[in-house]
């Protein structure tokens, strides 16, 4: 089954998540060339929905392993620049736990912490079909 | 710098105790990005951070000869970034001084400055390595003028390393929903609190008088990504105590006029595609009928070389000229080492105004021993206009 027919499987008794995966998926599956990065606004703007529940359950939906189309990206201040936390920090805080300064080896407020978003593998896999 | 100054012995035996210190030493200065492969090289248990791996080190069970092992690899690590980690560095061209001034200064550096200093150092409060590290202990040194401990002459470069303590200050959130009732009223209208948190930091800032090249260096011991109090420029503190010095024992300041500008240097490294990776850039794009700044932000990227960035490139190939004002250039390097890192950090004005072009200091980062920090001076300097000796 394609990642359209495995969306509306699973959520075709939760329309507002279902429209909202959709249309990320199609915005992004129509794309030629991807951002290295993408804004939780940008999403918000494929989505067509502004309720942040409904769309925070579509994208974390779409980065599941099972359809893969995003991956979550935590970012991280330091002298001036983001930079990617890596992927053992992001499962500490995936599991709700203290994340680790990389630099400075401190632990790091949340609230410090930007979410944004990658072309998951799922997506790559489609782009290189 | 081929040498490390005042190597610890390598015939004692050392203890927990001794190696708990240094790493307590490490944790205020060095990065743990840094740090990180160097502990985990000595066979001691690394963890998440510093914190877990100091608890483990306070606890964890060794043999004599792995804490000693660990403490010969850690105290060297740690008195080599006394004099070359995390520096904001200066330098003063001897050559820009009448040749007596010069003579005098350099005579002295290569003769008798060590005799001249060793009565001085007698009276010093604590060797590097037993600097103190907590805020109670460091808080005596906070207005007094820097202290010098160390004074010696390898390869015909004078080392002077003083010390002081600094202020850094962190912003961060705090929890109203955790405070008294009052307080909670107070900031009732308030979505977020912030506290600053200040804390001291025991520095070390060098002074080399280098000889065979006519130069004075200053490398200032700086945090990256942390704000300093800047009511009192360690830079300027440690100027006059080099100079009140020099005017003791030869009658005269040695620096005051000839402070390198660094300007020079930028647009050559950044044509020079040999030289690193261009990891920060600052600049102006001046087409024929507009210019962008990018509002005076610095672009900056951790893998990317912005020579050939797709982003910088396409957009470069639409202007007429790249006027960089400010670049940083990484030299990668493989584990334990880490990369290299220099920035020569100028201002949007200077490009606007040519008179405002000086860039006075150059950050130097990931410098673990002297052949690091001499391949970066190295970077800077050749690409600098100066007189013949």
């Amino acid at each position: 089954m394609n990642v359209t027919g495995i969306i509306q499987d699973d959520w075709a008794h939760e329309p507002s998540v279902r429209d909202a995966c959709l249309h990320v998926w199609k915005a992004l599956a129509s794309r030629e060339d991807h951002l290295d990065h993408y804004t939780f606004d940008d999403l918000r703007q494929f989505a067509e929905q502004d309720d942040p529940g409904v769309l925070s359950q579509a994208l974390l939906y779409l980065s599941n392993p099972k359809l893969k189309v995003l991956k979550t990206c935590l970012m991280y201040e330091f002298n001036g620049g983001f930079l990617e936390l890596p992927d053992d920090e992001v499962d500490h805080y995936s599991r709700g736990e203290e994340v680790i300064h990389p630099e400075f080896g401190a632990p790091i407020d949340e609230s410090e912490i930007l979410v944004c978003f990658t072309p998951g593998a799922g997506l790559q896999q489609k782009a290189a079909r | 710098m081929s040498a490390l100054p005042s190597k610890p012995d390598a015939e004692s035996v050392a203890t927990r105790e001794q190696v708990v210190a240094i790493l307590e030493l490490l944790e205020t200065r060095m990065l743990w990005s840094t740090a990180r492969p160097i502990i985990s090289a000595t066979g001691i248990h690394v963890s998440r951070g510093w914190r877990e791996t100091l608890a483990h080190a306070r606890e964890d069970s060794y043999s004599g000869a792995i804490w000693t092992s660990a403490f010969m690899a850690l105290s060297t690590a740690a008195r080599w970034h006394t004099y070359v980690g995390n520096k904001h560095v200066s330098f003063f061209d001897l050559r820009e001084q009448n040749e007596d001034v010069k003579a005098q200064v350099l005579e002295w550096a290569l003769g008798r400055a060590v005799d001249d200093l060793r009565p001085v150092l007698r009276r010093r409060p604590f060797d590097i390595l037993d600097a103190p590290t907590r805020k109670v202990d460091l808080e005596q040194y906070k207005t007094s003028a820097p202290r010098l401990l160390a004074a010696e002459l390898h390869d015909e470069k004078l080392y002077l390393q003083f010390f002081s303590t600094r202020a850094y200050s962190t912003r961060e959130p705090l929890d109203i929903t955790k405070m008294g009732a009052a307080q909670i009223k107070l900031f009732e209208d308030y979505e977020e609190v912030i506290g600053v948190k200040t804390r001291l930091v025991p520095c070390f800032d060098t002074v080399v008088v280098d000889t065979t090249n006519d130069l004075v260096e200053f490398r200032i011991d700086f945090q990256p990504g942390m704000t300093e109090d800047k009511n009192s420029p360690a830079f300027a503190r440690v100027m006059t105590e080099f100079n009140r010095a020099t005017t003791k024992f030869i009658g005269q300041g040695a620096v005051g006029v000839g402070l390198m500008n660094l300007h020079p240097a930028i647009n050559p490294m950044y044509l020079d595609a040999a030289c690193g990776r261009v990891t920060a850039l600052g600049f102006v794009a001046t087409s024929k009928d507009s210019s962008s700044n990018n509002h005076g932000q610095i672009h900056r990227t951790k893998t990317q070389d912005f020579r050939k960035d797709s982003f910088h490139v396409g957009g470069k190939q639409h202007v007429d000229k790249v006027d960089p004002y400010t670049i940083g250039i990484t030299w990668p390097a493989k584990p334990p080492k880490g990369d290299l890192y220099l920035e020569l950090k100028g201002s949007v004005r200077a490009i606007y105004s040519g008179k405002l072009r000086a860039v006075t200091t150059a950050e130097f980062l990931g410098c673990l021993d002297g052949a690091d920090y001499d391949f970066i001076a190295d970077q800077v300097l050749r690409r600098l206009p100066r007189k013949k000796k």
